[in-house]
């Protein structure tokens, strides 16, 4: 913006735009913030190709929800949009409303249908959208060049507004440059209304370079006065969040039926392209060092956290984009120094069997990092076991309306597991960690300055114990929905068929996993109880003196010091993420969810919740490594023979005697290569090894290099023969053919047997960004393999060993 | 720093209300009852004004009842309407009615922007055990007001809710502590309880915020109490900051006759209004009987019955004002005294807030009606209940909701029991529906059928007194629940009448109202 605000013509006259529109705009603009309406959101993807999905979503509008005054913003809104006779009708909203303000809104409108906004997607995802109604019959949608003026408009008025809100409070200074902005200097106010303008309708696309530090000298005072006042009222706390909702996102707006009360809306988008493509490559796979993940975390929040004011001080998209742009990469430059890492360790060997190194060796990614597109990503992985996982980063709706995605795959595939990953509660960590943060360091301030009273100090003290209390609770609540997810988690793990036999290890899984966690809970219970005994012993304590006044001041210290000990453990626990399942996978399908919550229905608006889906998907026929096996094998066996026959050495492979092609003998050439080029051909056709871009086929992809290989190996062999080889000898090329073959052979049969590990041990699922709660503290020693459910991430959990490191940090800050 | 997005949604929400046609200004309907806290005339008011108003509904509804009878109610209005001025008009000539009554009629206040999610509430204590009205009380109510408004105005946290005198938190003892035993020990005192916005961003300002106002308890030699919210899941309702006093009454001298007057002032609500209010009065020389201060509909409503109390010496004057007194100080030089000729008939007091020094108050509207006659102290056998309620947003919802509840009273409470409203707070939310929450009083003695008002006693009795209660609370709430739906014809109520302040509140939202 404030590059618009540096490159923009300065307007010699007011600049044009729907001043009219601002009331209209307001209440579009407050129904997109309360959409009440908006009762679920029904997501179904479908996974067919590697190279796309396709999406569709359903989403329950129930017009009862609204409330009365949000209908009346809705009927304005469709007036609005309506001819000017029924907007001259009698029953215009907004008279009709005056008439009768409580009940008078409901009174029908003219126009039979109620425009209301039922979607927000982000810019970037900008695709054409058909939305049908229950019938199938195609709705009306509200144009973005219809939107866009509506809510410049708005939010030029909420910019006025705020300006005058905030020239009010400092009303004292003269010189001040919202205020000189808002009554002297128009130039500069209009230069701000045609930035707003432009932003608005180009989104944060428009940026054009890095604009950083001071304004150059030679900016016209207007510019500089403009750009200034601009970035004070971002900082006001109210204006900027609205910018930022509406030039990241666009608005599906759609008229309904004014009669039906509740409608279901189903919304086409076009097929979401994957940003694995059909790019396949090898990957080894190795369980992370823990420094990446740190730094991996380090940089997401740097990217997450980003504040306003740097955002819009600097041009916002570009700089999100490419600090996003720059941490992907060096995410994935750290994968790699992570493969080789691992590929290094595997060489020197330690303790690796074989099968883990071939299910490293046999990673095949399929993935391609897509520029810009950081709203919804799709990323293929396929793994070994003949497990495919797939990523679904979305942005969950607002949490006044719930979430639910279904999942189906082609008829072949089974999805073994599905799991919603968001950061829902990371705020509240964040939030919390900040409050004693700098609770911890107002009382090591009053204890230090040793000013004030002894009731002030004892007041302080007390208020800082209460509100202690009041975290812990919430943070006790916290940790009890995390165990439970936890053991939901593990129950379901262990109910499955075909799962690891119940043995000891499944059963203590749980428990292990639950201790880290678990010790926390227990720790900040402890810590509560605490807190109540401080509190009852201060309550009973008639003496009010310095000295007690002091004691409680130490004690609240260590509280919050603990508590502040504490948090960071769930902060290094990923507290903050919650991993759902709703453990229902039916063969091709699946489905995950997200419950509406009322009680943060007020402020969780303008948050979209990020979500991770996670799908393991798997063939769910493996006859077919039986039947390639038994194909190649007996590939192996007619050359086998054949050589038997030719050399006439049971042996031949290492003696025998050698032959020429249409020699002494009078080998039939032709016979041999009709039965070299016939029989692989008649054997591999009748395999059905899948083929183009589908699931199965990237599935299969072992299975049919086995088969083509060595079909691949017979007609070498065959053109060979065809064409006489001398120089190396005919019994040369006879044993390295098959050789070859032997190799497909082995390759496969060890594919099989892995596979069967597979089975017995269970689904493992590679989450890159797992929330370290679900793991076991002693990840770190001995890879995690024998669990049912084998979440292997980047990061581990903190053994509580660990926990004495920010202990001795918090206890070291606090000066005693 | 969080960043704070709940305003930004509220802010978009206020400039839509503000921006619609039939809601561009707002009416505020002030009356000062002549019967304090009495069900009946506030019902009759109410009655009165949707009789002459044409049934037009008010948003937000405010009225206090324990020292002189006040109400404020805010209607939606049109730019340049006069019919609900005429409609004022009329009110005012039924003499029986026992109100004088006036309108104002303010322009949206949309600048009126805080975050909702975070309020602190506390409790000031000056003198427990004073049951008696006299100028050091007077005095000391306005002390701890002031110092609520300057604590709270220099961080730049709006007051939400100042209410004095309110009932002092009892000694904790283990069985308070723990819930057992009621937290009565009088219904009204020398207490004022307050309510504050605070940035959940800002925790230093808060804790400033606690910090300064506890070394002007300690100054004041008062009390300060926090109010522990539903989510503390153990410990007395008030978490004693500051040690109060002791109960020996050390106010208990002869009570003061003096003419008095109720002042209300209103205007946009902004930060350090009250504060403003409040030394403009220590200014006069005023002591408060009592204060009432909300927000309504982004209008604040600053109500107050002032005495002049004399400024330089605490003792000599305690005893009864008289006239020639109050005539020095009238005397004075300086600008007008809100006792200035004050008849019997109220009458708008332009000027008093003008001036440098309440610049803030400058648009604001000065309202005042002498009070004649001698208050009453509440008597010690009247008991505080807690209630709330939550009815979908239909037309008389707030009417029949105040009758209903009475009638409830009546039909529970003995014959000559008597029953009254110390202060009711209606507002209309953003979902659509209308909540209420207040405070009566009433004989409990009336209410439960055995005889359990023994002040000390044993365990055995706590119980039973806590099981009498309780029935008696769910019986009567739930009367008032099944007369409340009939009245309305809808199912979904919500009520609530509790005995323990800290158990009310906890009424879940709906949204299928329909």
């Amino acid at each position: 913006m404030c590059d618009l605000i540096e490159t923009i013509d300065m307007p010699m006259a007011p600049p044009r735009f729907l001043r009219s529109g601002a009331p209209v705009g307001l209440e579009l603009l407050d129904l997109i913030l309360h959409p009440l309406h908006v009762q679920r959101i029904t997501e179904h993807l479908v996974l067919t190709g590697t190279t796309y999905v396709a999406r569709s979503l359903v989403i329950d509008v129930s017009m009862s929800r609204l409330t009365g005054s949000q209908l009346h913003s809705a009927r304005l809104y469709s007036a609005s949009r309506s001819t000017p006779e029924a907007m001259r009708s009698t029953d215009m909203p907004g008279y009709a409303a005056a008439d009768a303000p409580a009940a008078g809104n409901r009174q029908r409108p003219g126009p039979s249908q109620l425009w209301l906004p039922v979607l927000r997607v982000s810019r970037q995802e900008s695709a054409p959208v058909d939305v049908t109604d229950g019938n199938g019959r195609l709705l009306p949608k509200a144009s973005q060049s219809e939107i866009h003026p509506l809510l410049t408009a708005a939010l030029t008025h909420l910019f006025s507004r705020e300006a005058d809100r905030l020239g009010e409070k400092r009303a004292k200074l003269l010189d001040d440059v919202i205020r000189v902005v808002r009554r002297e200097d128009e130039n500069a106010r209009w230069l701000i209304q045609s930035a707003l303008k432009v932003f608005i309708r180009n989104g944060l696309g428009v940026m054009k370079h890095d604009l950083t530090g001071q304004p150059p000298d030679d900016w016209p005072e207007s510019r500089r006065r403009a750009r200034d006042a601009f970035l004070e009222i971002l900082d006001g706390g109210v204006f900027g969040p609205l910018l930022e909702l509406v030039v990241t996102s666009q608005f599906v707006v759609v008229g309904l039926d004014d009669d039906e009360p509740d409608q279901v809306l189903k919304l086409e988008t076009p097929r979401l392209a994957i940003d694995g493509g059909v790019v396949t490559r090898r990957r080894l796979y190795a369980t992370a060092p823990r420094f990446c993940f740190f730094v991996r975390r380090a940089l997401r929040s740097r990217v997450e956290g980003a504040d306003l004011r740097t955002v819009f001080g600097k041009p916002p998209g570009l700089r999100t984009d490419r600090l996003a742009e720059h941490s992907r990469t060096f995410a994935r430059l750290l994968d790699r120094s992570r493969q080789v890492g691992g590929a290094l360790s595997k060489a020197a060997g330690r303790r690796r069997p074989l099968a883990r190194c071939l299910r490293g060796w046999r990673q095949l990614v399929l993935r391609r990092e897509r520029a810009a597109a950081n709203w919804r990503r799709l990323k293929f992985e396929l793994k070994s076991y003949q497990t495919i996982t797939v990523r679904y980063r979305t942005a969950l709706p607002p949490t006044s309306s719930s979430y639910h995605l279904r999942l189906s795959t082609e008829e072949n595939l089974t999805i073994e597991k599905a799991l919603l990953l968001s950061d829902e509660d990371v705020p509240l960590l964040e939030d919390m960690q900040y409050r004693v943060g700098r609770e911890i360091v107002t009382l090591n301030e009053s204890n230090l300055a040793q000013f004030g009273g002894a009731e002030e100090i004892t007041a302080l003290a007390r208020i800082s114990l209460l509100d202690t209390e009041r975290s812990i609770t919430r943070l006790l609540d916290l940790l009890e929905t995390r165990l439970r997810q936890l053991r939901l988690l593990w129950n379901s793990a262990d109910d499955k068929p075909g799962g690891a036999p119940a043995g000891e290890r499944s059963t203590n899984a749980p428990d292990e996993q639950a201790f880290a966690l678990s010790g926390i809970h227990d720790e900040a219970a402890a810590l509560r109880q605490e807190v109540w005994d401080i509190c009852e012993s201060a309550r009973r304590s008639a003496a009010v003196g310095r000295r007690e006044g002091m004691r409680l001041v130490v004690a609240a210290e260590s509280v919050l010091s603990r508590l502040a000990t504490l948090l960071q453990a769930c902060q290094d626990a990923d507290l903050g993420y919650s991993l759902t399942s709703d453990d229902d996978p039916e063969e091709s399908e699946a489905h995950v969810h997200r419950r509406a919550r009322r009680e943060s229905a007020r402020e969780a608006f303008l948050r979209q919740d990020s979500a991770t889906v996670l799908i393991a998907i798997r063939e769910n026929t493996p006859a077919l490594r039986g039947r390639v096996l038994v194909a190649v094998g007996s590939l192996a066996a007619i050359v086998l023979v054949m050589g038997w026959f030719i050399f006439e050495h049971q042996l031949w492979l290492f003696w025998g005697n050698e032959r020429q092609v249409n020699g002494v003998f009078g080998l039939q050439a032709d016979a041999l290569i009709t039965v070299l080029l016939l029989v692989p051909g008649v054997l591999i056709t009748r395999l059905d090894v899948a083929r183009g871009s589908s699931l199965l086929a990237a599935i299969r992809a072992l299975p049919r290099f086995a088969a083509y290989g060595s079909l691949i190996a017979t007609t070498l062999l065959a053109v060979a023969i065809a064409s006489g080889v001398k120089s190396y000898g005919l019994r040369n090329v006879f044993a390295g053919c098959f050789a070859m073959i032997l190799v497909f052979f082995l390759v496969q049969a060890l594919d099989i047997r892995a596979s069967l590990w597979a089975v017995e041990r269970g689904l493992t699922l590679d989450l890159p960004v797992a929330p370290r709660w679900l793991l076991r503290p002693n990840v770190r020693r001995r890879p995690v393999r024998e669990l049912d459910l084998d979440v292997r991430a980047d990061g581990v959990a903190v053994p509580r060993d660990d926990h004495s490191g920010p202990t001795d940090r918090a206890d070291h800050d606090a000066p005693q | 720093m969080p960043r704070n997005d709940i305003s930004a949604v509220e802010a978009v929400r206020a400039l839509c209300v503000a921006n619609r046609f039939s809601m561009q200004n707002v009416r505020l309907v002030l009356a000062h009852l002549h019967r304090q806290g009495d069900p009946d005339s506030i019902l009759g008011f109410l009655e009165a004004v949707a009789k002459a108003d044409d049934d037009r509904e008010p948003t937000g509804l405010f009225t206090t009842g324990t020292v002189g009878g006040f109400i404020a109610l805010t209607i939606p209005d049109y730019p340049l309407d006069r019919s609900l001025d005429r409609a004022v008009g009329q009110l005012r000539r039924p003499p029986n009615l026992g109100v004088t009554v006036d309108s104002f009629a303010f322009e949206r206040n949309v600048s009126f922007l805080y975050d909702g999610a975070k309020r602190v509430e506390g409790l000031l204590v000056g003198a427990p055990g004073a049951v008696k009205w006299s100028a050091s009380w007077a005095r000391s109510l306005r002390e701890l007001s002031i110092a609520v408004g300057d604590a709270a105005s220099d961080q730049g946290f709006p007051i939400l809710f100042l209410f004095g005198p309110s009932a002092p938190p009892r000694e904790a003892t283990p069985s308070t502590v723990s819930g057992l035993e009621p937290d009565w020990r009088l219904p009204a005192g020398n207490a004022l309880r307050f309510s504050v916005a605070v940035s959940r961003a800002d925790v230093d300002s808060e804790l400033t915020f606690w910090k300064v106002l506890a070394a002007r308890a300690a100054a004041l030699d008062c009390g300060l109490f926090a109010r522990r919210s539903e989510e503390d899941r153990q410990g007395p309702g008030w978490e004693e900051l500051v040690p109060m006093p002791g109960w020996e009454d050390p106010l208990d001298i002869e009570p003061m006759a003096a003419q008095r007057v109720a002042v209300t002032a209103v205007g946009p609500a902004r930060v350090g209004t009250t504060r403003a209010f409040l030394r403009r009065c220590a200014d006069e020389g005023l002591g408060l009987l009592s204060v009432a201060v909300t927000a309504l509909d982004g209008l604040a409503v600053i109500h107050a019955e002032v005495v002049p109390i004399p400024d330089d010496d605490l003792h000599s004057l305690d005893s009864e004002m008289d006239s020639e007194r109050a005539a020095d100080l009238n005397a004075e030089p300086g600008p007008r005294s809100i006792l200035d000729g004050v008849s019997h008939a109220q009458s708008r007091f332009d000027g008093w807030l003008d001036g440098e020094r309440y610049q803030k108050l400058s648009d604001y509207v000065v309202w005042r009606s002498s009070r004649t006659g001698r208050m009453s102290f509440p008597p010690a056998n009247l008991k505080p209940l807690w209630i709330a309620w939550q009815t979908p947003n239909l037309p008389g919802a707030t009417r029949a909701t105040i009758a209903t509840l009475q009638e409830a009273l009546q039909a529970r409470l003995r014959p000559g029991a008597t029953c009254q409203i110390e202060h009711l707070i209606v507002r209309e939310s953003a979902e659509d529906v209308r909540r209420g929450r207040g405070k009566i009083t009433i004989a409990v003695d009336g209410l439960l059928d055995g005889d359990v008002g023994s002040p000390s006693p044993g365990a055995e009795q706590l119980r039973r007194l806590r099981a009498e209660l309780g029935k008696a609370c769910a019986l009567v709430e739930r009367d008032w629940r099944n007369r409340l739906r009939l009245a309305l014809g809808t199912p979904w109520i919500e009520t609530e009448i509790v005995w323990q302040e800290r158990w009310i509140g906890r009424l879940e939202a709906f949204l299928a109202k329909r």
